[in-house]
Order: structure tokens, then C-alpha cells, then sequence
């Protein structure tokens, strides 16, 4: 009796220890490969991978818990530039969210911001650099407008078609019904179109990141882009892949909010797919 | 989609008191187009005043006479139209390269179930990984040349083929594949008459995803010290401190990246019919 109340607790964390191997070997097996290749190869870009892992534990963690064992380096660069993105991902999201609406319920507004909405899209967001510059000098707005502009045409795209996509018997239901405006757009309009929404806000925020290292490569005197470049010019290049490697955390960081809030909010949805396909 | 305005259209004027639809009727509905076309002059008209009215100095935003007037002399400008071409180019080994290693890679690891777990895990680590992150060490590998953009864009772009060709192929219909077994078929005929056309949809999309994010990569690469293509001419005028030539050509490339778009679309159309419903539905 007792051998069997412990032996599931045992059994069940082998099966995930078992699932753990079969998912990552692969991973591991091309980290082994890297180290082995620049160890031979002596590249000077490419360094180990054990030497890229102990540059990370150095620049961006520390042994003090007070500053939740976090180096003065990381809350030096990796701060500012998590604010930029915040700001230039939360203005992005409510213009986006906000408009896709507006174009998507009332139709001759959307005929009328198509054309521009296609240009805009179309423009790659990096082209802007210069005029931001311009605009903005050398400030943490220039990133964060950057950022914003770059994210919210996914958004508002894909709450556009979130909006129009909505099934036209459930419409029509809710007229039927006389729902008052407010209860439509609560009950009937945000819940249908709720999953194209956060497939829009899910490609933006491997945008945003893109973005954001893109604009602070280009002019910044902080952040996470600026280290890059900064240890690319002191030749530090072990310091410069640990930076790429917080960049790598901060994607599948990101990624497994989206996941994990989409599996909540949006557990009635039958068409939703722990990862999407459409992203950068 | 017409099809859909139509009815939620007359879903309004049922609603309507009577009266409402025979007034809509007499004027009829304005055109999408027309509204399209209203739309762009509006912008122009208010970029106009917002400069006249001085409120942003024209250092910074130039007339939009201005602008479109050198836009159309970037157009018939010989060295410009090399740049275009060498950022055309670059783009275009990136997508070649890209999609000759990234379908068939993800064909196989999305065929063989025990290869698909950890390449996705193996993909979903790379692909978190901003390609403008290794812009400095590219430089440094590859100098600043058509090969340095082209590795990057390339980088950038393997995912998002990669994944999807997995996702395709993943997503064929069990049940057609137990059908082609049940009636005998070779593991090649199962490919090219199953896997394969459920899969190009997914492929198609992926192609098309990457086909936007290449031109994005090479153009920052241009702005950020490449020495050729469309990226450094616009570096170039802004340095010569000429707005008007700066947003001509930011206004060229916006329609250089419309152009690939709807290229990409038709080709899509044309090639794989049969993925319109996906299209629609999975955007």
C-alpha cells in the first residue's frame, strides 16, 4: 500500500524527467556540438559555449538576494530597455486593439484607412530609423516610438480581422436578442474576436524585441542593443553571445506568458494552437 | 469577405425602422474604392498643413509635393535603381537559400514523430533570438557586404519556413494518409500525393511570413552599415541632411514591400488554390 503511494510521486516526475530528455536532447546534442566545433575551430567570434554561459552567470547575475540576483548590469541595461518595450508594446496594443474596432465595425472607415494601412505595413519599420532620429534625437522615445509603430500594425490587423471574422448567425443572434450596445460589444464582439487579438499581440512581441536591440544597435546609450555594440567595439565577444543568450531567455520567457494566458482566457476557443505558426 | 459586408448590411437595414433602407438605397453605398482613394488624399492634405501650419519644421517633414516630386526622380535615377536591385538581390538569396534547407528539413522533421518534439524545442530557442542581435558579429564575420546581410536575413527567415513546413506536414489528415496506405501506396506516392499538397498551404504561409521579414533584415542591415542597397542611400541623405529624399525613398521601399506582398499573394493564389480557406481563416 504504502510502496504504491510512493511509487506514483516517483513514477509521475520520471515520465516528466523521460518527456524533458525526449523534447530537449536535440537541443543539447547541438550545444555539445557547438562547444566541441569552437574549441576546435579557435574562432574568435564564436566562442564555447561554456565560456558564453560563464560570461552570463558574470555580467548578468549577482549573489545578493536584495537585488533579487540580479547584477547592477543587468538593472543598467536590460532595465531600459524592458521599460522601452513595455511603453512602445502597451501604446502599440491599445492604438492597435483600439482601431482594428473602429475600422472593423463600422465598414466605410475601414474602405478609407485600407490603402494606408497596407502602405503602412508595408514600410519596413527599420527604413523609420533616420526620420525617429530626427524626431525624437537620441532619447528613449525614439526606441519606444520605434517599437509602437512596429507593433501595431500585426495588431491592428489582426483585431480588424478578428472583428470581421466573427460568425454572422451569432451576429444576428445577438440582434435578434436586442442586445444593448454595451452588452454586444462585452459579450459578443471582444470574446469573438479575442483570439485573433492575441494572435496579433503574440507575432508583435517578437517584433517589439527585434526592434528594440535594432534601435538601440542604431543609437542609444543604454540598454541591451547598446551592450551588444559596446562589446563588440572592447572585442568581448563571450560577453557580447551572453547578451544574445538573455535576448534567447526573454523570447521564451515572453512566449510562455502568451501561452500560458491564451490557454486561460481563451480555453472555449477550438482553434487554438499552443504555438503559432505566423511569427517572427 | 464581400460576400460577408453584404450580409451584415442587410442585417442593419432589417433592423432598420422602415424608411432607413430605401434612403440608403436611392444614394447606394460608396464604393470601397472611392473611400480608399479619399482616404490617401486626406493624409496628404493633412501632412500639407500640418507643415504649413509650421507645426513640425520642414527639417524634419518636407513638403509632401516635395517628397512625391523626388520620389519620382529617385524612380528614373540610375544609381538608385542599382541600390533597389542589389537590396532585391540579397533578399532573394535569402529566400532561396532559406527555403532550399528549411522545407525539406521540416518536411522530414515534422514526417518522423520522434524527431518532431526536439527540433521544435530546438527551433523555438532559435527563433527567440532577434536576428538584429547578431548584426555586429555578422559585420565582423562577413564584413559589410551582400553576405553579411544575406547570412542575417537568412537567419531570420529559417524559422518561420522551418516551422511551417513542420506544421504542415504534421497537420495532414490521418485519415488520408490511412487511406492511401489501406489501398497500397508507396511512401513516395503518400508523399507527393498526400503530404506534400496538405502541407503546401503551411509552406506557403511560412514563405510568405519570411518574405516580408527578409526585406525588413536587409534593409536594416543597409541602415546599420552595409556598404550596398537601398538602406544606404537613404543613410546617405540623411547624413546630406535632405528630408525630402530620405521619406521619397522610405515611401519607395513602403511600396517595394507592397509590391512583394501582393506579388507573394497572387503567386500563393495561383499555386496553392487550395489554401484560400486556411488563408482567410488563419491570419
Amino acid at each position: 500500500m504504502s510502496g504504491q503511494a510512493l511509487s506514483r510521486p516517483i513514477a509521475t516526475s520520471a515520465l516528466a524527467v523521460g518527456r524533458g530528455v525526449r523534447s530537449l536532447w536535440l537541443l543539447a546534442l547541438l550545444l555539445v556540438v557547438w562547444e566541441v566545433a569552437a574549441r576546435m575551430v579557435g574562432s574568435l567570434f564564436v566562442p564555447p559555449v561554456s565560456q558564453i554561459f560563464g560570461a552570463f552567470v558574470d555580467t548578468w547575475l549577482s549573489a545578493s538576494p536584495s537585488s533579487l540576483f540580479l547584477s547592477s548590469q543587468f538593472r543598467a541595461d536590460v532595465l531600459p530597455s524592458l521599460v522601452r518595450l513595455g511603453l512602445g508594446y502597451g501604446a502599440a496594443t491599445v492604438l492597435g486593439v483600439g482601431l482594428g474596432i473602429l475600422i472593423g465595425v463600422w465598414r466605410p472607415a475601414g474602405a478609407f484607412f485600407n490603402p494606408l494601412i497596407r502602405l503602412g505595413m508595408s514600410v519596413p519599420v527599420t527604413a523609420l530609423l533616420p526620420i525617429a532620429i530626427v524626431l525624437f534625437g537620441i532619447t528613449s522615445g525614439m526606441n519606444v516610438f520605434l517599437i509602437a509603430l512596429g507593433c501595431l500594425w500585426p495588431i491592428l490587423i489582426n483585431t480588424y480581422d478578428g472583428v470581421r471574422g466573427i460568425d454572422r448567425t451569432v451576429v444576428t443572434a445577438a440582434r435578434s436578442l436586442r442586445l444593448t450596445r454595451r452588452r454586444y460589444f462585452l459579450r459578443v464582439l471582444l470574446p469573438g474576436a479575442s483570439p485573433a487579438i492575441f494572435a496579433g499581440m503574440r507575432i508583435s512581441i517578437g517584433i517589439a524585441l527585434v526592434l528594440m536591440v535594432i534601435s538601440e544597435l542604431y543609437a542609444a546609450t543604454a540598454g541591451l542593443g547598446f551592450y551588444i555594440v559596446s562589446q563588440q567595439r572592447l572585442f568581448q565577444f563571450p560577453q557580447l553571445w551572453s547578451a544574445i543568450v538573455l535576448l534567447a531567455l526573454l523570447g521564451i520567457l515572453f512566449n510562455a506568458i502568451f501561452a500560458l494566458v491564451e490557454r486561460v482566457l481563451l480555453r472555449w476557443h477550438r482553434n487554438v494552437r499552443p504555438d503559432s505558426a505566423e511569427s517572427h | 469577405m464581400a460576400s460577408d459586408v453584404h450580409v451584415i448590411d442587410q442585417v442593419e437595414a432589417d433592423a432598420r425602422p422602415t424608411g432607413g433602407p430605401v434612403a440608403a438605397r436611392r444614394w447606394g453605398p460608396t464604393p470601397d474604392w472611392v473611400l480608399g482613394v479619399a482616404g490617401v488624399v486626406t493624409m496628404f492634405v493633412l501632412w500639407d498643413l500640418v507643415v504649413r501650419a509650421g507645426a513640425v519644421s520642414v527639417d524634419s517633414l518636407p513638403y509632401p509635393a516635395d517628397t512625391l516630386q523626388r520620389a519620382g526622380e529617385l524612380l528614373v535615377d540610375a544609381t538608385f535603381l542599382t541600390e533597389v536591385v542589389q537590396t532585391l538581390w540579397a533578399w532573394l538569396l535569402a529566400m532561396l537559400v532559406a527555403s532550399a534547407v528549411g522545407i525539406p528539413l521540416g518536411l522530414l522533421l515534422g514526417y518522423f514523430s520522434a524527431l518532431y518534439r526536439p527540433s521544435s524545442s530546438v527551433v523555438h530557442a532559435g527563433r527567440s533570438i532577434p536576428s538584429s542581435a547578431f548584426l555586429p558579429i555578422a559585420i565582423l564575420m562577413f564584413g559589410l557586404g551582400t553576405q553579411m546581410k544575406v547570412s542575417l536575413a537568412i537567419y531570420a527567415i529559417f524559422w518561420p519556413i522551418l516551422l511551417n513546413s513542420m506544421y504542415g506536414v504534421r497537420d495532414t489528415e490521418p485519415l488520408m494518409l490511412a487511406t492511401g496506405r489501406s489501398m497500397g501506396w508507396t511512401r513516395t506516392r503518400l508523399l507527393t500525393r498526400v503530404v506534400l499538397p496538405s502541407a503546401a498551404p503551411a509552406i506557403a504561409t511560412g514563405l510568405r511570413v519570411a518574405s516580408s521579414t527578409a526585406l525588413i533584415v536587409v534593409l536594416s542591415a543597409e541602415l546599420l552599415g552595409a556598404t550596398n542597397g537601398v538602406g544606404t542611400v537613404i543613410t546617405t541623405y540623411q547624413q546630406a541632411q535632405r528630408p525630402d529624399f530620405v521619406y521619397a525613398g522610405i515611401l519607395l521601399v513602403g511600396l517595394l514591400g507592397m509590391g512583394l506582398y501582393y506579388g507573394f499573394n497572387l503567386v500563393e493564389r495561383l499555386v496553392v488554390p487550395w489554401g484560400q480557406a486556411q488563408r482567410e481563416g488563419g491570419r
